[in-house]
């Protein structure tokens, strides 16, 4: 292929492409902002908990993303969950999610810096915004097309919200509950906490987030 | 191909960037190399930096293509042990509902990309180019 071929070949590309595009903007909008990269976030870790052991059932028809986060309704759709042999509801998930921080429950904050958003949330809280210890595991999902030092330092900043730091590293709540394999996190409370992503270079960053109990995993449609 | 070849598709591919409102791809930042005996960050070369620019293309597709949703929702309904999942809806912040249901197919765009993409790389690097 020459220069001139390539070209060609490229700006064919685009041209399917803006053809075939959402000609609708708002869901243009949504596509772009990563809500659908969510769900496919979303059904990772729903087919993940189920593996560990963990009955799930939705409650609802619709799932609903929310274009800005906020508490939690039971009367919006959302996944319940129960441990391994437990008849009754557990847990549940819902998207888009506000938690009261950490630093909230230490200083009794009560400025916008008492909450924090969280994309997917595992949670024993069944209304309103959940407090950091109602958490179970949390996903922060991450659809840039190229991964930045910037992503590890927010999700540092959210896992610093939600626990603290501890060494050794323990079981974590999941696993408490009966989940398996057993998952060690160094965290207290010990939530599990990852970020997903959609750029392979995010596998260079992996490293030293884990030590602060937060997961980064590379997840790619 | 050569080097100023490869530099010229890079300008091709930038503008389009710009034109589907994808500016952020086109960003040198995110293709740079980082020498960790000196620390210092200099771009890939053109052949590299035109493969990465594709790749970041293909994941913009990825997450607005049809075969996701598609994908998505019959892993959530194969894990659920009841009650099932239709649709996926969004509320945006003025209260209007978007279904993801309608994102377009875009399945043949991404294999036309793979395909370009396979045949760029066909074209071996500038000899000085090579590390």
């Amino acid at each position: 292929m020459d220069r001139a071929a390539a070209i060609a070949a490229i700006q064919a590309l685009f041209a399917k492409y803006r053809a075939a595009r959402a000609g609708d903007i708002g869901l243009l909008q949504m596509l772009s902002d990563g809500k659908l990269y969510e769900m496919y976030v979303l059904s990772d870790l729903v087919d993940e908990l189920t593996s560990r052991g963990f009955k799930l059932s939705f409650v609802g028809t619709s799932l609903k993303f929310k274009g800005s986060p906020g508490m939690i309704k039971t009367t919006d759709p959302h996944f319940e969950m129960k441990r391994p042999g437990s008849a009754s509801v557990d847990y549940r998930i819902f998207v888009d999610i506000e938690f009261d921080t950490l630093g909230q429950n230490i200083s009794g904050a009560m400025d916008d810096s008492r909450r924090h958003e969280v994309d997917i949330v595992v949670t024993t809280a069944t209304s309103g915004y959940p407090r950091h210890d109602e958490i179970v595991l949390g996903v922060e999902c991450k659809c840039v097309a190229n991964f930045s030092k910037a992503l590890v330092r927010e999700v540092l900043g959210v896992r610093r919200e939600l626990s603290y730091l501890t060494n050794p590293p323990r079981q974590s709540l999941l696993t408490q509950a009966g989940g398996s394999p057993s998952i060690q996190v160094a965290a207290n409370p010990p939530s599990e906490f990852r970020l997903a992503y959609i750029d392979p270079k995010g596998m260079n960053y992996e490293d030293s987030p884990r030590a602060f109990g937060v997961d980064l995993k590379h997840l790619e449609p | 191909m050569d080097e100023e070849d490869f530099l010229a598709l890079i300008a091709v591919l930038e503008q389009q960037f710009r034109d589907i409102g994808a500016a952020e791809l086109a960003d040198a930042r995110h293709y740079t190399l980082r020498d960790p005996a000196t620390g210092d960050a200099r771009l890939y070369d053109g052949h590299r930096r035109l493969k990465l620019m594709l790749e970041a293309l293909g994941r913009r597709i990825a997450i607005e293509d049809r075969a996701t949703y598609n994908t998505a929702l019959a892993r959530i309904n194969g894990a659920v042990r009841e009650g099932g999942l239709r649709d996926v809806i969004v509320e945006a912040a003025d209260g209007r509902i978007v279904n993801l249901s309608e994102a377009p197919h875009l399945s043949d765009v991404r294999e036309e990309l793979r395909r370009l993409i396979a045949q760029i790389l066909e074209a071996p690097p500038p000899a000085t180019e090579r590390a």
